[in-house]
């Protein structure tokens, strides 16, 4: 029954995916200044979006480990800075094609911008130290401080650049959207949140599962050896 | 997949030479942008499947091992 | 307080003094200072205006490198005597142990820094007036003020990490690009080839950077190595 249940979640996700994808490429009227190209933004805001919640998890879950040391707090951190590393390339990606379409270049050194390159760099850090950097105590607790200390550093960066370049004009989005295009954005937003949750459950699972294979095999090496 | 994206950023540098027309770049960029989606998402959703897969795999195998061990007592 | 201040000048004096004595992370930090120098000197020289232009990146890039380097080595003595732990389980104020190094550290680089700054710009020849030269020093001060305290508790948390060389570089100059920014911007500014009138603007945000993450290092240090 809980498997069935499952699999209709899922099967309703795959709907609700498809039906972004008509949104964004088939019902939304085409941006008269932009062209074709605004439409990498029905996925590229929620993604900056979703990258930030990954890495607010990451920090929460940080902060209760250096508390408690629960090792669930821990696998909380890690599996929200995986799945925020994944938007957070899909933004780091899509923004520049966007970019080159319509500004010309590919990059520009604007507050947004380079707030969120460095905040992906930070956690790409944290994730090739978890990976990389062996499972003891001592490296969670490490990557638990470079989340805490990467909190305050991107308001440091946003502020910073913003003095840098502080001609640049604000918003990137335009304030008046079209209500079609609204409705689009906060329907392709949803969708990309439940995937979000789906996957953040998922991916906690299996960080939990692996620490209880590895006990039962240090318990099982525990009985051999006696 | 650094020989991929080397060739990638290479691209990216000599890409003012292959831009024509701007309303065929906007397509382009369009279509890349959500293959990069499609993509990056497909492959985490198989990575995490694939380790929960092994997982439960090597949990149904310890335990049986386990209840073997308790057995033998 | 008097206990607190009696182990942070004890483990400082003993770092210092081994230091003075062998001169291992000096040598190597100014050596590499050397090399770096030669290296940006050669990869940027240019005409005056340009290397005037450059002179704040090439420094920081070489802030940044001989920083790494340092904070690399913070733990090295406790290391290699296994007398880390120890320090740690010792009843020793840890926030006492870590504003000593933190200070152990930012005199080593200060020492390096105080010779790479100048010879940058003997060999981009450039002419700096009185002010310009104190208000390049003073920004490097904060700087590598900046530096260390971030890099100085991450230091100790990757000692117990594999491949610790690699990941603290890796690890600390993203968290520490804000002062990269500040500096490089505010010594433009007070070398008058980047836009913006006030150099002092710069000073005041490195010294934010400096105030919040020295105070939440030195809060959350405890927490940090306990047990």
């Amino acid at each position: 029954m809980k498997n069935k249940l499952y699999l209709a979640g899922l099967a309703l996700l795959s709907v609700a995916l498809f039906l972004a994808h008509w949104l964004v490429f088939v019902y939304v009227p085409t941006e008269p200044i932009m062209g074709v190209v605004q439409r990498i933004f029905y996925f590229h805001v929620p993604a900056a979006w979703l990258c930030y919640l990954g890495f607010i998890i990451t920090f929460i879950g940080s902060v209760g480990y250096i508390w408690n040391r629960s090792p669930r707090a821990d696998a909380l951190a890690l599996a929200g800075a995986d799945i925020g590393l994944v938007f957070g390339w899909i933004v780091m990606l899509t923004g520049p094609l966007w970019a080159r379409a319509t500004w010309g270049v590919w990059w520009k050194w604007e507050p947004r911008l380079t707030s969120m390159a460095l905040l992906v760099l930070i956690f790409a850090a944290y994730w090739v130290l978890r990976r990389y950097g062996g499972g003891t105590e001592g490296v969670r607790r490490f990557g638990a401080v470079l989340a805490i200390f990467g909190a305050p550093n991107i308001a440091f960066v946003h502020v910073a650049v913003k003095k840098w370049r502080g001609d640049h004009p604000g918003g990137v989005v335009g304030g008046g959207l079209d209500p079609d295009m609204r409705l689009a954005f906060f329907i392709c937003l949803a969708v990309l949140q439940v995937l979000f949750i789906y996957l953040f459950i998922e991916r906690y699972r299996v960080i939990r599962d692996e620490e209880a294979i590895g006990a039962l095999r240090r318990r099982l090496s525990r009985l051999k050896g006696r | 997949m650094n020989l991929s994206l080397s060739a990638l950023a290479a691209l990216l540098m000599v890409s003012p030479a292959l831009a024509g027309d701007l309303e065929e770049m906007r397509f382009r960029h369009l279509w890349i942008s959500y293959g990069i989606i499609w993509l990056l998402v497909s492959a985490f959703t198989y990575a995490t499947w694939r380790r929960a897969k092994a997982n439960a795999e090597e949990l149904a195998h310890l335990k049986a091992k386990m209840a073997e061990l308790e057995a033998s007592k | 307080m008097s206990a607190w201040l009696s182990v942070f000048w004890a483990i400082l004096a003993k770092d210092l003094r081994v230091e003075l004595r062998s001169k291992q992370t000096l040598a190597m930090m100014t050596l590499f200072g050397f090399v770096l120098t030669a290296i940006l000197a050669y990869g940027l020289v240019s005409d005056p205006a340009t290397n005037r232009v450059v002179y704040p990146g090439a420094l920081w890039i070489a802030l940044l490198f001989t920083g790494a380097l340092g904070i690399g080595r913070t733990f090295a003595q406790e290391a290699a005597f296994d007398a880390f732990s120890a320090l740690v389980l010792s009843p020793a104020p840890r926030e006492a142990i870590l504003l000593a190094k933190i200070l152990g550290n930012l005199l080593l680089i200060l020492m390096v820094m105080a010779l790479v700054a100048p010879l940058i710009a003997v060999m981009l020849h450039l002419n700096f007036t009185g002010e310009e030269a104190g208000l390049v020093a003073l920004h490097l001060l904060l700087s590598a003020l900046g530096f260390v305290v971030v890099g100085t508790p991450l230091a100790v948390m990757a000692t117990s990490a594999r491949f610790a060389e690699v990941l603290l570089p890796l690890v600390v100059f993203p968290l520490v690009s804000p002062v990269l920014i500040s500096g490089v911007k505010g010594v433009g500014v007070a070398l008058g080839t980047t836009t913006g009138d006030d150099p002092w603007s710069w000073i005041q945000l490195t010294l934010a950077f400096d105030v919040v993450y020295g105070a939440g290092g030195l809060l959350l240090f405890s927490k940090m190595v306990s047990e």
